[in-house]
C-alpha cells in the first residue's frame, strides 16, 4: 500500500463533531488494520485544506470538494450505521 | 482548576436544567435557552445570535436512538464562563438534521453547549453522545418529573465515563 492515507473531517467548527468523528474513525480503521491519519477542519475551510486527502468525511454540508469523495454523515455521532460507513470509507481508501 | 482538566460533570448543575419550556419553534427554543445563559452570567448578549446563526449555518439536530435530540453550540468568544444547559420542551419543534438539512427532527430534547475552554469541545460532547447513544437513558430523561431526576440520570451517567 502506497503510504497512509488521509481523511479530512469537518464539522461546523472543527474541533466538535469532528473530534468525536475522526476518533472513531480511527479507532475502526485500527481494529482493522488500516493505517490512517485524520485532519480536522471547518466546513467552510474545505476547499482550501482538501487539497492531498483521499477522502472527506464530514457531519456538516461542505462544497468545494472536487475530485475527493466525500462521505456525510453522523452515523458516529448517533452511534447507528457505523459498520455501513466505515465499509464505504474502506472501500475509498482502496487503491 | 486547570482548564484541561474540566469536565462534563462540573459544567452541569440542576439550576441549568428546564423542563415543560414553552417554545412554538426551533429559533424560540434556542432563543429562550441561550438567554438564560445570558441573564444567568454564563454568556456575553452576543451568544444568543452566535447560537442562532450557527444552527442556520450548520444544523445540529441528531436522530439518536428513540429520541430526536440537538446540541447547539458556538464559538468561545461568546462565552464568559462555561456551562451546558439541558431544557425539555413542552412539545417538540422542528429543526433540520445536522445528516441532512433538507430534512427536518422533532427535537424536545436538547443540550446547549457554552465553552470557553475550546480544546474541550471535543472530548465534552463524547461524553454526551455517548450517554445518548443509550436509548433507555434517553427514555428516563424524557420521563423524568423534574430537573433534579434529569440532572442525577444524567451526573452519573458522565461520573460511569470520566473516572477520576
Amino acid at each position: 500500500m502506497a503510504g497512509k492515507k488521509r481523511i479530512l473531517v469537518a464539522c461546523g467548527t472543527a474541533i466538535a463533531t469532528s473530534t468525536v468523528v475522526a476518533r472513531k474513525i480511527e479507532e475502526e480503521l485500527a481494529k482493522r488494520d488500516i493505517d490512517i491519519m485524520t485532519t480536522q477542519c471547518k466546513a467552510s475551510e474545505v476547499p482550501s485544506k482538501a487539497e492531498g486527502h483521499d477522502l472527506i468525511v464530514t457531519t456538516t454540508f461542505v462544497s468545494g470538494t472536487g475530485d475527493i469523495p466525500v462521505i456525510h454523515t453522523v452515523s458516529f455521532l448517533t452511534g447507528m450505521g457505523i459498520e455501513q460507513d466505515i465499509e464505504k470509507i474502506v472501500e475509498h481508501l482502496k487503491d | 482548576m486547570e482548564s484541561s482538566q474540566l469536565r462534563f460533570r462540573d459544567l452541569i448543575s440542576e439550576e441549568l436544567i428546564f423542563i415543560d419550556v414553552q417554545a412554538n419553534d426551533r429559533t424560540e427554543a434556542l432563543k429562550t435557552m441561550a438567554q438564560r445563559l445570558v441573564d444567568r452570567g454564563y454568556c456575553k448578549p452576543s451568544f444568543v445570535a452566535g447560537i442562532l446563526d450557527r444552527e442556520t449555518l450548520h444544523p445540529s439536530a441528531l436522530p439518536m436512538p428513540g429520541h430526536k435530540i440537538a446540541i447547539p453550540h458556538t464559538d468561545a468568544e461568546h462565552v464568559e464562563r462555561s456551562a451546558i444547559l439541558f431544557a425539555r420542551l413542552a412539545s417538540p419543534v422542528a429543526f433540520r438534521s445536522m445528516g441532512d438539512p433538507d430534512q427536518t427532527l422533532e427535537v424536545a430534547m436538547i443540550s446547549m453547549f457554552a465553552l470557553k475552554e475550546k480544546k474541550r469541545i471535543g472530548d465534552l460532547l463524547e461524553t454526551l453522545i455517548t450517554v445518548y447513544q443509550d436509548e433507555a437513558v434517553l427514555d428516563q430523561i424524557y420521563n423524568a418529573s423534574d430537573a433534579r431526576g434529569i440532572f442525577e440520570i444524567l451526573r452519573s451517567r458522565v461520573e460511569r465515563l470520566e473516572v477520576g
